[in-house]
């Protein structure tokens, strides 16, 4: 009977303390609050028990209040004890009787080997295993019995005989399940601080990087817009006084001085040249990729347009496909891509031959292949890996003009874009260049 | 043109100063133009300060060409003070620089500059734009009161 008792009383403290594990889940990271909060769920744990105590005699009454007291101390620290043992100890004396000295000196001595507890757990986390917490329950109701002492002489051996096996036998086990409970909403807290922890850690790394990447970046742009301009400055004047030079002083120099000053000015020419397409290369892309409407058949209308003088004059065959579509995707780069690639196609051309240029293209579900064929000098299989590469020309300025930056522009507008670059090519026979962009094709 | 016009350059690179004076020459107008070497000159000039001061000798330019990459003050800066100031802030400035960038275009237009444009790397394309900027900012471009003290009639409802 007093069993039964007992453990209705003990199973009323389990769903107070599932209240201290959501107490502790959302308030374990700032320690005073979640003490405070544990405090007066362990407060409100007691004086439920020990509004439903199990009365042995007048004023001799048992319920689970040593239980949840002893496990304030252990889990809940310093603040949380106090909350708990101060109601409980007034509401002992208000009660009275001739169990109001046992009860009192149970509630204070439960706290006291609570914070004990608490203390030699701070160092020894094996305290928190189950056999520990039980031993711990044992002890504190060991201490309880003792308290009997305390009763009035002609309750003391009856109310000893009546609770000792209860008192030892069900309230350590209690001990141990309400313990063992807390322990793992203790270790589940902890675990998702650490994990918080690490989250933030990651993340303030992250963005640590990426400012240093960022302020690396900003510092190539500097570099290379301070480099571009700098560098012309002296170019200009290099190019401007030998242009003065061949233009007033001509009859005054003979032909190889002549000659050489013309050198002087096609070279500056060529290096305003190098500079505008690096100031191109370190440009591209900087303000970030777009996505909008672009018409293919609009921008290949509009460099044939750009180009035809140099077609006409060549009696190229420039040939573009009739069903252009117009995609979502960034226009500048598009046209960065299509503008070098058909400008290539129309340089490298085989002398002797109709020159041919065509363009076309391929839709597929997200991607559209956009190809520039051309049945000029072609190029050689080892070098179909290089030709992207800055600076990598396979010919000289006589033969061909050029920067060797345009293939690396496209090369990093293809990249921008998430795109791929193939080239097929033969050597005498003429190159394909095929891009391949995840675009939407509308 | 009655009187020939004076233009103030700001530039501190000599030999941009060589080239443009040189293009200046080859084109058709008698213009007086005045050589500011940085920023800090530039400002002193046009507001009359130091061995400025003397406006019978060194009057308001009818235009300023304007480099923006500039030693002590630069480009930027200069554009900014000239046109914060009334009345100083009518005489049109041009910007000529070597550079395309879009933040300094926008900076530009942004302080108020008249035009702005770029520096040709070749002498040719220079001789073309000192000449386009004679005939229009000095021969079609009716400027600014002579009397810099004639007041505009109010401000225009907003």
């Amino acid at each position: 009977m007093i069993f039964v008792s007992l453990i209705d009383n003990i199973a009323l403290l389990l769903a107070v303390c599932l209240l201290h594990g959501l107490v502790m889940s959302k308030a374990g990271h700032r320690r005073f609050l979640a003490q405070l909060l544990s405090g007066l769920v362990f407060s409100l744990a007691t004086l439920v028990a020990m509004s439903r105590p199990v009365i042995l005699s007048p004023g001799v009454v048992f319920d689970g209040r040593s239980i949840v007291i002893s496990l304030a101390g252990m889990f809940g620290g310093p603040v949380a004890t106090a909350l708990t043992v101060v109601p409980a100890t007034i509401h002992r004396l208000y009660r009275g009787g001739g169990g109001v000295v046992m009860g009192v000196c149970v509630v204070i001595t439960s706290g006291l080997l609570g914070m004990l507890f608490f203390h030699l757990r701070q160092r020894r986390a094996y305290l928190t295993q189950p056999l520990y917490v039980y031993l711990f329950g044992l002890l504190v109701h060991v201490n309880m019995l003792f308290w009997t002492l305390t009763l009035p002489r002609d309750v003391m051996v009856s109310t000893f005989k009546t609770i000792w096996i209860p008192v030892i036998v069900i309230y350590p086990l209690a001990t141990l399940l309400l313990g063992t409970l807390m322990a793992n909403l203790e270790a589940k807290v902890a675990s998702e601080k650490a994990i918080q922890t690490l989250n933030e850690e990651l993340e303030h790394r992250v963005s640590q990087r990426t400012a240093q990447l960022e302020a690396k970046n900003k510092e190539i742009e500097e570099f290379s817009y301070s480099v571009s301009h700098d560098l012309r400055a002296p170019l200009r004047a290099i190019s401007g006084f030998a242009q003065i030079i061949t233009r007033r002083h001509r009859q005054n120099l003979n032909e190889e001085g002549r000659h050489y000053f013309d050198n002087i000015v096609q070279a500056s020419q060529h290096m305003d040249r190098l500079i505008e397409d690096l100031l191109r290369l370190s440009r591209l892309g900087r303000a970030g990729v777009r996505s909008e409407n672009v018409s293919l058949k609009e921008l290949l209308e509009d460099i044939r347009v750009r180009y035809s003088s140099r077609i006409e004059a060549e009696h190229v065959v420039f040939s573009l496909p009739n069903d252009l579509p117009t995609i979502r995707s960034d226009a500048t780069l598009v046209s960065v891509i299509l503008t070098n690639l058909i400008e290539n196609a129309l340089t490298y051309r085989r002398a002797g031959t109709h020159h041919c240029v065509e363009v076309h293209c391929a839709k597929a579900d997200a991607t559209v292949t956009l190809g520039v064929t051309d049945n000029g000098i072609g190029i050689p299989a080892e070098f179909h890996e290089k030709i992207f590469a800055l600076f990598q020309r396979l010919h000289n300025q006589d033969e061909y003009p050029g920067t060797g930056i345009g293939l690396a522009l496209v090369k990093k507008a293809v990249d921008l874009l998430d795109g791929k670059i193939v080239v097929q090519s033969d050597l005498g026979r003429g190159s394909t260049f095929l891009v391949e962009l995840p675009v939407q094709v509308l | 043109m009655a009187k020939a016009a004076r233009i103030l350059l700001v530039e501190d690179n000599r030999m941009d100063v060589e080239l443009t004076l040189d293009a200046f020459r080859e084109g058709r107008l008698a213009n007086i133009v005045h050589v500011a070497r940085d920023g800090q000159e530039a400002l002193d000039y046009v507001f009359g300060v130091g061995k400025y001061a003397d406006r019978g000798k060194y009057a308001l330019p009818d235009l300023i060409l304007l480099d923006l990459k500039l030693p002590r003050i630069d480009g930027h800066e200069v554009l900014q003070r000239l046109k914060a100031t009334p009345v100083i802030k009518r005489i049109p400035v041009i910007v000529l620089t070597s550079s395309k960038e879009e933040g300094d275009r926008a900076l530009s237009y942004d302080s108020g500059a008249n035009s702005y444009l770029v520096k040709p790397v070749s002498f040719d394309g220079f001789l073309d734009v000192v000449r386009q900027v004679e005939n229009y900012w000095l021969v079609l471009n009716v400027g600014p009161p002579d009397s810099f003290e004639t007041d505009s009639p109010g401000q225009p409802p907003p």
